[in-house]
């Protein structure tokens, strides 16, 4: 087993994990839609995970590219890069990136939704394609 | 569409009258046909005993008490009689409508004997109690109405949505309604004077269809839900003469805040009168008379599904008007308007009685039948096949060939445009046709008038029978259809200022609309769908001031609140009643039952007219609120004050000044035994006062440690104020003094707003900042942004620095505290931040800039005067206001002080009557199954002597699919107040240049977006604008040069911010007065007409539009923001006018800073005063006043608000 084959099984496993929390994203924002949460509450969940999703989503497209694979890199990049650039344009006096006292307006929470959906079918996606990658890595290494 | 349950095809084949009824009635729902053919029977008997007028009687000369149960009990018990009460009075305990035994009906009154064939329907409904049955007739009250049992099945409680939600436990303590012992009223005496007998009606009212005997009718009972006794709304209406029944007491009763006085309803009365064709020739009805033709052809009446069986026909009020207006009865264009259901009337026929009230014959039957019109405007008759609608004008006021001929005579009255001319209905013919020019080519769906006119969207509008009618006479060109050559006319402000329009409603509904000053929509008419809505390029809001004092406010107490089941909607006069057990919601169209206590009305004992509650009478109502709509007891009031004492503090003196007022209205607090209050003093330590009532004086400690503020002792720094009142004036006649020479400049607010939340989360309430510097230490301190705010054309820093505040107060909202600020800095406080403490905790925000005590002895008063109001304003507690809107509209953004909690509710945890909120739209569905949109704001909040009331607004919007209509009805104020609020948003998120092009692209567009459906001849070399918006430009501009949006001028950072701020939350007038001052000439006083105040007339002068052009050497002018009022002495004033006015020789004598005028005994300065204390008067704020000489140098105080002028400002930057 080389060095792609752990990479994709850590792509495997960080992927699933993203998948989880988009997952969650989709739901939390559909609790708050449908008025099953508070805003702050909702607001104050999704903002706990924020940085994490960041994170592994940056991390797992910089091991992508040190190792090498400049296609995947490519194609899964822009989106952390995203997140980032939301995370770090945010105003300063919000709470997060989800604001408490903004999402009800000016349809964010619409906007939320959609990019979370977005999200979601973009890690759908990725976890089929490093779960190809890991087998065909896994293949190839014996 | 409008024709779709009337179809003009019918007309041309129209030889008997009778026959487009049958058409109708056909048409329209099998049961809604049926109620309407019940009704004139079963109503016939009991209509005088329902009259407005003679309604009740004896329960207001001898009643109250006997059955009251308690002597704090008002009138308004079962709703019936709303009292109008000043607000904020508390209302005693009362008790529920359910709390009345179910007055046994006595057989004989009320009932007609032919009524005794009605059946009720068989139904839920209880079994009757065997008292009262009456013959024939199963009265379908509960068997006991007197107590828990009936109270709770038709309470909320299990049902209640997520907005109110139940308590676990019921809190039932306070509000528990007396049920019990309570006296059956002796019911001979009521009986006997209250309600005449049937017959002594049918006497009395003579010629009236309502006392055509019933026998003339059939008799189609077929169970559908009619009561026997229920009330003809017609009937109601008609002040038929019964001595006994139209005595005056009973409007002092229950009919008081009706707001459909007893008066218009007096004015109807000929309008049913079956064969008036002679007595009132020149009597038409507005609208579809089905009443008079059923009354000529013994037809039974339609129902009008769209109108509240109890409302006045929409016609009816007109008729004062119009009375010598000719009958000519107009048919609406089957697409011009959207159906309008209140106004949907089947049979489009005036009701003048004899042929000619059917003018509708196709070919020739017109001119004969229509008597020229006595206003001298010309409406010729219109030749029969000709094309009529060249006398008309068209939607815009400009082309008058934009209908195509109608079809035969029908149409030939038609009136331009839905929405405009219902408004026009209401105004006496006017002369101006305004511009009309030939040649405006026909819109694209006026096409069809022929009497084949396919029926569109008959499927869509199962319930609306559209045909609206309207007169010749309103058929004159309104204002409202004007257009407006921006470039040639000068004088476009009116000397009395901006008009308020309202919506074109029918004129029934447009008598209960809620107040513009409550509530408004940016567009009187709304698009139908978003494409429209695009097209117009006008912002799509509405603006409420929900918690507005108001003189006049029925309050009810009744343990039903009536609501929709599905939407939560609360029953308001713009649903529709589909017979007499069910309403239609007009938000979401769900049809609900109507619970029995609704229409039960206690003093007949009778089971009555659902339109007679307070309820479906007034579209602004407060309902005392039951238990369910408690999450816990209502919080007693609970004031905390944080006193800034730094070094910075005490230097500007504001303490003593403070402690003074508030000693001064100590005891005008609102609250209730139970009033809590505590102080809370900070500089770099916080210093709690102890005030427990056992204590000699109060005991001050100092906690310094900030980083974790703890409460130095668990109680008693909140203490009941009327245990401990000495303490409490001791303590603020010291506090001056305590921190005279104190010398700590850092400022701790953030800590000090920590433990002031630990303090009060256990109750919640209001706290009272007052800060005069940046808070420099412990939590939540800030750096001193204010160098680099504002480089260049760029400014920054108009958001909070931090989120510190923004967090602490969604803490506070959620434990029900608000936070109230009152910025007294001199220096920069970073207002954008701190301001973030109220702004989510529905806190207000008051600001001071450089307050000192002894320099600056305007704001002094200014301070002083809005301190007294803050103190001693209503207040509501633990509040929270919903958002309602039909179905098809939702609410994109929100603007003003609060939390959005969820998607249509606002978290305020306090409520204050100068708080204005704004909500922009936007249209998701077309909006096709009512003619109309409401727009509902529910506040629920806990009165300061602890009880929970709902105040519901509502207000109701015809919708329209025509352009025109759009612009014609466009609201120019309020759509300059949500620009406002939106450009504020822009800034703050992006730059303050955006928001700029923002605004002046608002204007742009919307005047392009208007003349481009005018045709280039027009248009050339012109500007055109439409009346409504004529003044739309010129509030740009001044939004342009606002304080809050001008770039050119050097602005501090807090000046702007608060300047922002106010226009998030100022109601809208105060707001446009902001914007745009009014400009007084002093000299000319007596030129408007007087304004009365009690006893009082202040001589008032007109206002002057904003432009040098107006200012003369010779004068004295006013200028008035709102907040701050300068008086410009002309340098031409003679030496007379100085000594009567000002006590000075000549010009040059007059001081530069005066600050008051004399009081001088001559009518020039008397009248000066009177005038000016007036304008001081009538606003909930403090005025700061200014004497400037014309040569002062601070002139430029008084011209700085010349809008209109070229100055540096005029020419916008686009940068």
């Amino acid at each position: 087993m080389g060095p792609d084959g752990l990479l994709f099984i850590f792509s495997l496993l960080d992927e699933a994990a993203l998948l989880l929390l988009a997952v969650y994203f989709v739901i939390t924002l559909s609790d708050l839609e449908c008025d099953y949460l508070n805003a702050r509450v909702c607001c104050d969940k999704l903002n706990y995970w924020t940085v994490l999703e960041l994170l592994c989503h940056n991390v797992l497209s910089l091991l992508l590219l040190l190792c090498g694979h400049w296609l995947l890199f490519l194609i899964y990049s822009p989106l952390g890069l995203w997140l980032v650039y939301k995370y770090v344009k945010k105003p300063s006096g919000n709470i997060g990136v989800f604001d408490p006292t903004e999402i009800h307006n000016q349809k964010h929470l619409k906007t939320y939704m959609r990019e979370s959906l977005v999200r979601l079918g973009f890690h759908l996606i990725f976890f089929f394609v490093y779960l190809y990658w890991m087998i065909y890595s896994l293949v190839q290494g014996y | 569409m409008a024709e779709s349950s009337n179809p003009p095809p019918i007309f041309p084949n129209t030889n008997s009258p009778l026959q487009p009824q049958q058409y109708e009635y056909n048409s329209q729902p099998s049961n809604i046909s049926q109620t309407a053919q019940l009704k004139p029977l079963g109503q016939a008997p009991n209509g005088p005993f329902f009259q407005p007028s003679g309604a009740f009687p004896p329960y207001v000369q001898s009643g109250n008490q006997p059955w009251m149960g308690s002597a704090q009990q008002t009138p308004n018990i079962n709703g019936f009689n709303p009292t109008v009460q000043q607000q904020q009075q508390p209302l005693p305990p009362s008790m529920n409508s359910s709390g009345f035994p179910p007055p046994p009906v006595t057989p004989g009154f009320g009932y007609s004997p032919g009524a005794g064939t009605q059946v009720r329907p068989q139904g839920p409904y209880p079994p009757l109690p065997p008292t009262s049955q009456v013959p024939g007739l199963q009265v379908n009250g509960p068997a006991s109405l007197n107590s828990r049992p009936l109270f709770q099945p038709t309470s909320n409680v299990g049902s209640q949505p997520a907005n109110y939600q139940v308590a676990a436990q019921p809190f039932q303590g306070l509000r528990t309604p007396l049920q019990t012992g309570l006296p059956v009223r002796p019911m001979t005496s009521t009986v006997g004077s209250s309600l005449p007998p049937p017959t002594s009606s049918l006497q009395s009212s003579g010629d009236n269809i309502q006392s055509r005997p019933n026998e003339l009718l059939p008799a189609p009972y077929h169970g559908q839900g009619q009561y026997s006794h229920q009330v003809n709304p017609l009937l109601q209406k008609t002040p038929i003469p019964t001595p006994n029944n139209s005595e005056p007491p009973s409007e002092r009763s229950s009919r008081g805040p009706s707001p459909i006085s007893g008066y218009s309803m007096d004015a109807l009365e000929g309008q049913f009168s079956p064969g008036q064709g002679a007595s009132s020739p020149g009597f038409q009805e507005h609208r579809g008379s089905p009443t008079s033709l059923s009354t000529g052809h013994n037809q039974p009446f339609p129902t009008r599904p769209g109108v509240p069986p109890g409302q006045p026909w929409p016609g009816l009020l007109q008729q004062q008007q119009n009375q010598s207006q000719p009958p000519f009865q107009v048919q609406r264009p089957p697409q011009g308007f959207p159906p309008m259901p209140q106004s949907s009337q089947s049979s489009g026929f005036s009701s003048t009685g004899g042929q000619q009230r059917y003018p509708m014959p196709p070919t020739s039957a017109i001119a004969p039948g229509f008597p020229p019109p006595p206003s001298a405007q010309g409406f010729p008759p219109p030749p029969p096949s000709s094309n009529t609608s060249a006398t008309f004008p068209s939607p815009h006021g400009l082309g008058a060939s934009r209908y195509p001929p109608p079809g035969p005579g029908l149409m030939s009255g038609y009136p331009p445009s839905g929405v405009g001319d219902n408004k026009l209905s209401a105004l006496p013919p006017t002369s101006q046709y305004g511009p009309t020019s030939p040649g405006v080519p026909p819109m694209p769906n006026q096409g069809g008038y022929s009497p084949h006119y396919p029926q569109p969207g008959v499927g869509g509008y199962p319930n609306t029978m559209n045909t609206v009618t309207q007169n010749f006479s309103q058929m004159g060109m309104q204002d409202g259809q004007r257009s407006i050559n921006l470039l040639n006319e000068r004088q476009l402000f009116p000397p009395d200022g901006m008009e308020t329009p309202r919506p074109a409603l029918p004129n029934d509904f447009k008598k209960v609309n809620c107040s513009p000053d409550i509530f408004r929509c940016t567009l009187n008419a709304i698009p139908q769908n978003s494409a429209l809505l695009n097209k117009a390029r006008l912002p799509l809001g509405i603006l409420i001031h929900p918690f507005r004092d108001l003189s006049q406010l029925p309050v009810i107490q009744s343990s039903v609140i009536v609501r929709c089941r599905a939407c939560r909607t609360y029953i308001n006069p713009f649903v529709v009643f589909t017979d007499q057990r069910r309403w239609k919601c007009n938000l979401c169209f769900r049809v609900n039952d109507l619970p029995d206590e609704f229409s039960f009305d206690p003093v007949s004992k009778t089971y009555g007219d659902p339109q007679r509650r307070p309820e479906v009478k007034s579209a602004t109502i407060e309902f005392i609120a039951p238990s369910e709509y408690m999450l816990r007891p209502p919080q007693p009031a609970v004031y905390l004050f944080l006193l800034d004492v730094s070094f910075n503090a005490v230097k500007t003196g504001y303490l003593a000044q403070f402690c003074q007022v508030l000693l001064d209205e100590l005891d005008k607090l609102p609250g209730d035994a139970r009033t809590t209050i505590g102080f809370l003093c900070f500089d770099k330590a916080l210093y709690y006062f102890n005030l427990s009532e056992g204590l000699s004086q109060p005991q001050m400690m100092c906690v310094p440690d900030l980083e974790d503020p703890f409460l130095p002792c668990p109680d008693n720094l909140l203490v009941n104020l009327h245990e401990s009142k000495e303490l409490i004036s001791d303590l603020l006649n010291q506090l001056p003094n305590l921190f005279d020479g104190n010398y700590q400049t850092g400022s701790a607010l953030g800590a000090a707003l920590q433990s002031a939340h630990k303090l009060m989360s256990a109750t919640g309430g209001r706290i009272t900042v007052v800060q005069t510097c940046l808070p420099t230490v412990g939590p939540g301190a800030l750096e001193n942004r204010d160098a680099a705010s504002s480089s260049g054309k760029t400014v920054t820093n108009l958001g909070p620095a931090t989120d510190f505040y923004k967090k602490l107060s969604l803490d506070c909202s959620a434990q029900q505290i608000a936070v109230d600020l009152f910025m007294l800095n001199g220096q920069y406080a970073d207002i954008a931040t701190l301001a973030c403490i109220s702004k989510f905790s529905a806190g207000c925000i008051y600001y001071y800039p450089s307050y000192h005590s002894v320099k600056n002895p305007g704001l002094v008063e200014k301070f002083d005067t809005d301190l007294r109001r803050y103190l001693t304003r209503k207040i509501g507690f633990e509040s929270v206001m919903r958002i309602r809107c039909t179905r098809g509209l939702s609410i994109h953004t929100f603007h003003g002080n609060f939390f959005v909690r969820s998607t249509d509710l606002l978290s305020l945890p306090n409520i204050n009557p100068d708080a204005g909120f704004g909500m922009q739209m936007s249209i998701e569905d077309n909006l096709q199954e009512s003619s109309t949109v409401s727009f509902q704001a529910a506040l629920l909040y806990t009165s300061s002597k602890g009880e929970r009331r709902i105040r519901v607004h509502t207000l109701c919007v015809p919708v329209t699919n025509q352009l025109s209509d759009v612009f014609a009805n466009a609201d120019q104020q309020a759509i300059a107040s949500l620009l406002a609020k939106m450009a504020v948003d822009r800034s703050l998120n992006s730059a303050i240049s955006d928001a700029r092009d923002a605004m002046m692209n608002a204007s742009l567009d919307a005047l392009a977006a208007y003349a481009q459906q005018i045709p280039a001849s027009q248009r050339a070399g012109a500007v055109l604008a439409p009346f409504s918006l004529r003044l739309m430009p010129m509030l740009m501009l001044a939004m342009l040069k606002s304080i809050a949006f001008s770039l050119a001028s050097k602005t501090k950072i807090d000046d702007r911010v608060f300047a922002m701020q106010q226009f998030k939350v100022l109601p809208v007038c105060y707001l446009i007065q902001n914007l745009y001052p009014h400009l007084y000439p002093l000299l000319r006083l007596s030129e408007e007409k007087p304004i009365k105040r009690g006893n009082e007339e202040i001589p008032s002068a007109p206002l002057l539009q904003l432009s040098s052009a107006n200012i003369d050497r010779t004068g004295l002018f006013l200028m008035d923001t709102g907040d701050a009022m300068c008086l410009l002495v002309g340098s031409g004033v003679g030496d007379q006018i100085c000594q009567d006015v000002f006590d000075k020789p000549n010009f040059m004598s007059i001081p530069d800073d005066m600050m008051d005028l004399p009081e001088l005994e001559n009518p020039l300065s008397e009248n000066i005063r009177s005038f000016i204390n007036y304008l001081m008067d009538s606003r909930p704020f403090g005025v700061t006043f200014l004497v400037i000489r014309d040569d002062s140098k601070n002139r430029q105080l008084f011209f700085q608000h010349m809008l209109e002028d070229r100055t540096e400002n005029t020419i916008p930057s686009l940068s």
